[in-house]
């Protein structure tokens, strides 16, 4: 140390002890546990940022339905995702999503998604050991499995760690109690609207439940009476139709690779064409396009194409990009994937790599020191909706028209008793 | 009062309020114990670890009217976690701490040890002891065995790297806090409660890239 002036701060460059790629941390003086992002290693993080091995790649890889890192607004406080685990009850029944969320002027959060409904959760610092809290009625106790982690925590995370959870419901949310020997953690949380979430983080695709509070029943059966009458105009939705396409592949160059082929049933129709990936590596861009296929007589349009960025770090860009093509005509249609990231670890560029260096290195008889960096390549998800010409639509306005009055009835009664 | 030179470089040493008996020089990282008239110094104090959090030294909080300054901070290790405690010092040799662990925050004051019924001074409270500080019932929840792991800025009590502890954690039905530490001068002993940001009306928080600070009224 010098004395020329106060220290600035000291950015650091962790590296997994496992597999030697880069870890970020994004909640660095919390964390204290974290997932290696390229090989999955479950990593202590002491006191001083020095990474320990805990248990080495996780046996499968799954990928949340929300990246890590990825950024939204719930609540009206911006979080970025910072962990992930997959927990599930009666070992390996019933899994459930469980997110932890990060502001550094807000704290943490948990975002569920258990069997398609979300919920947001803050933990509670206050004592109910004395009963139950009023007002609310208690679930089933159950034992609650992690089975597979991601990203990072403020705890010790391990795979295999199993705590007993009950739930409570009372009219306005939830409260969550899980406890293991002496230790006893309430949470306190309220279901979200998927499409809330959706808009969240960006992610048109994700799936889930339509919650509506009791309350705000009124506004949401106008709402969607006028939705239903849009529709009447615009015939096409963007949430309905069909999936003609779901397609996943690697790729990680420039080169244009068909890597898929799809066939647009009838008159063809609007199509939905959403591209996602849980790359979180150096950021990766290019586009997938829909081509169709040459045959005489068909005027080729310009290509369906859909601009991609995945990865890259923070909040500037998405997981997910969906565009939607009004009238695609029916037909055959190559899905072409270009797709390119820098990351010198990337599929053919990796190669590249040891190979420079392994004849930079031959003249002195000596070979590149280490393992070759682990290979990366970026998992692409491709779907394809489509939302044929519809008729059907005018149908079902005039069921829901003469159903109205017995919902209605149906609410008032609902709303009466409570 | 004079500002007190760093034995080791020199710099100014932050020792801003009369009760601060230990710090760490901003400039070369020696810390610091203050004598009667002098200072000496007792080893040097790594860097802390950069942490994304919006606390800074110099950052102020408002408690029950008063403003508070952040003069220090001790960084606590225990098994599985970490946390960081802000030593805040207000007007007239007002004193109070802010705990901040996995974003939540926690703010105190020192209160005697004679205000606390069943608590012993010499041994550490057992899980879900009952405890009652001024008329108010709070129960043991967190025993933890810590360890300071690092410094900065100025102390009330000389708090080394590797300087053990053993806290004790409790809670009042409506969210009120007190916390107790078993260190090696005996026990001190705190109680406050758990707060938001915005509770504790913060000014001078640190700006953290790629984050937008809220706006308090």
């Amino acid at each position: 140390m010098s004395g020329t002036g106060p220290r600035p701060p000291r950015p650091r460059a962790l590296l997994c002890p496992q597999c030697g790629a880069p870890i970020t941390l994004r909640a660095s003086g919390s964390t204290v546990s974290a997932v290696c992002p390229a090989c999955t290693a479950v990593l202590d993080v002491d006191g001083d940022e020095t990474l320990r091995l805990v248990a080495a790649a996780q046996s499968r890889t799954r990928t949340p339905s929300i990246p890590i890192g990825t950024r939204g607004v719930l609540d009206g406080t911006a979080w970025e995702v910072v962990g992930y685990q997959e927990r599930s009850v009666q070992a390996g029944a019933f899994p459930w999503e469980e997110f932890l969320l990060f502001n550094p002027y807000a704290g943490f959060r948990f975002l569920l998604q258990d069997a398609g409904t979300w919920s947001l959760y803050v933990l509670l610092r206050r004592d109910f050991a004395d009963g139950m809290p009023r007002g609310y009625v208690a679930g089933e106790t159950n034992t609650a499995r992690t089975d597979y982690v991601l990203g990072e925590f403020y705890w010790r995370v391990r795979v295999g760690d199993e705590v007993q959870v009950r739930e409570y419901r009372g009219q306005h949310g939830m409260l969550s109690e899980e406890w293991t020997g002496d230790e006893r953690t309430w949470s306190e949380g309220h279901a979200l609207d998927v499409g809330e979430v959706r808009r969240a983080f960006g992610l048109a695709g994700l799936e889930g439940r339509t919650v509506v509070a009791p309350r705000r029943m009124w506004p949401v059966v106008v709402a969607a009476c006028g939705a239903l009458l849009l529709l009447a105009a615009v015939p096409f939705g963007q949430e309905r139709g069909r999936t003609i396409l779901d397609t996943s592949f690697e790729v990680a160059d420039a080169a244009a690779h068909v890597v898929s082929e799809v066939d647009v049933p009838g008159r063809g129709g609007t199509l939905a064409m959403t591209v996602r990936s849980p790359f979180t590596g150096v950021a990766a861009t290019g586009q997938v396009k829909l081509l169709p296929e040459v045959r005489p007589g068909l005027v080729v349009p310009a290509a369906y194409t859909v601009a991609v960025q995945f990865g890259g770090g923070f909040g500037d860009s998405s997981s997910a990009q969906s565009v939607t093509f009004a009238n695609v005509p029916g037909g055959r249609y190559r899905v072409v994937a270009e797709i390119d990231t820098p990351d010198f670890r990337a599929g053919p560029k990796r190669d590249k790599v040891v190979e420079y260096y392994t004849a930079l290195l031959k003249p002195y008889g000596v070979a590149p020191r280490g393992p070759a960096p682990e290979p990366v390549m970026v998992p692409v998800t491709v779907t394809l909706r489509r939302h044929p010409p519809s008729t059907g639509i005018l149908v079902a306005i005039l069921a829901a028209l003469l159903l109205w009055p017995m919902m209605a009835r149906l609410v008032a009664r609902a709303r009466g008793d409570g | 009062m004079a500002p007190l030179a760093c034995p080791s470089c020199g710099a100014a040493l932050p020792f801003s309020t009369s009760f601060a008996v230990f710090a760490v020089c901003a400039y070369c990282g020696a810390a610091v114990v203050r004598r009667d008239r002098d200072v000496e110094s007792i080893g040097v104090v790594a860097d802390l670890p950069e942490e994304v959090s919006p606390w800074q030294l110099g950052a102020s909080i408002a408690m029950d009217g008063r403003r508070y300054t952040l003069a220090g901070r001790v960084r606590m290790a225990w098994a599985d976690g970490v946390w960081t405690e802000w030593f805040a010092a207000g007007a007239n040799d007002a004193v109070a701490w802010l705990a901040e662990a996995q974003g939540t925050l926690a703010v105190s004051v020192p209160c005697p040890a004679e205000q606390a019924e069943g608590l012993d001074p010499a041994v550490p409270p057992a899980l879900n002891q009952a405890v009652r500080i001024r008329a108010t019932a709070y129960r043991v929840v967190d025993i933890k065995e810590a360890r300071c792991i690092g410094v900065e800025g100025e102390l009330p009590f000389p708090a080394p790297v590797g300087r053990t502890s053993t806290g004790a954690d409790m809670l009042s039905r409506d969210g009120g806090f007190a916390g107790a530490e078993y260190g090696p001068e005996g026990m001190r002993l705190f109680v406050g409660r758990y707060a938001t940001l915005a509770e504790l009306q913060p000014r001078g928080l640190r700006a953290l890239e790629g984050w937008t600070a809220p706006v308090f009224a």
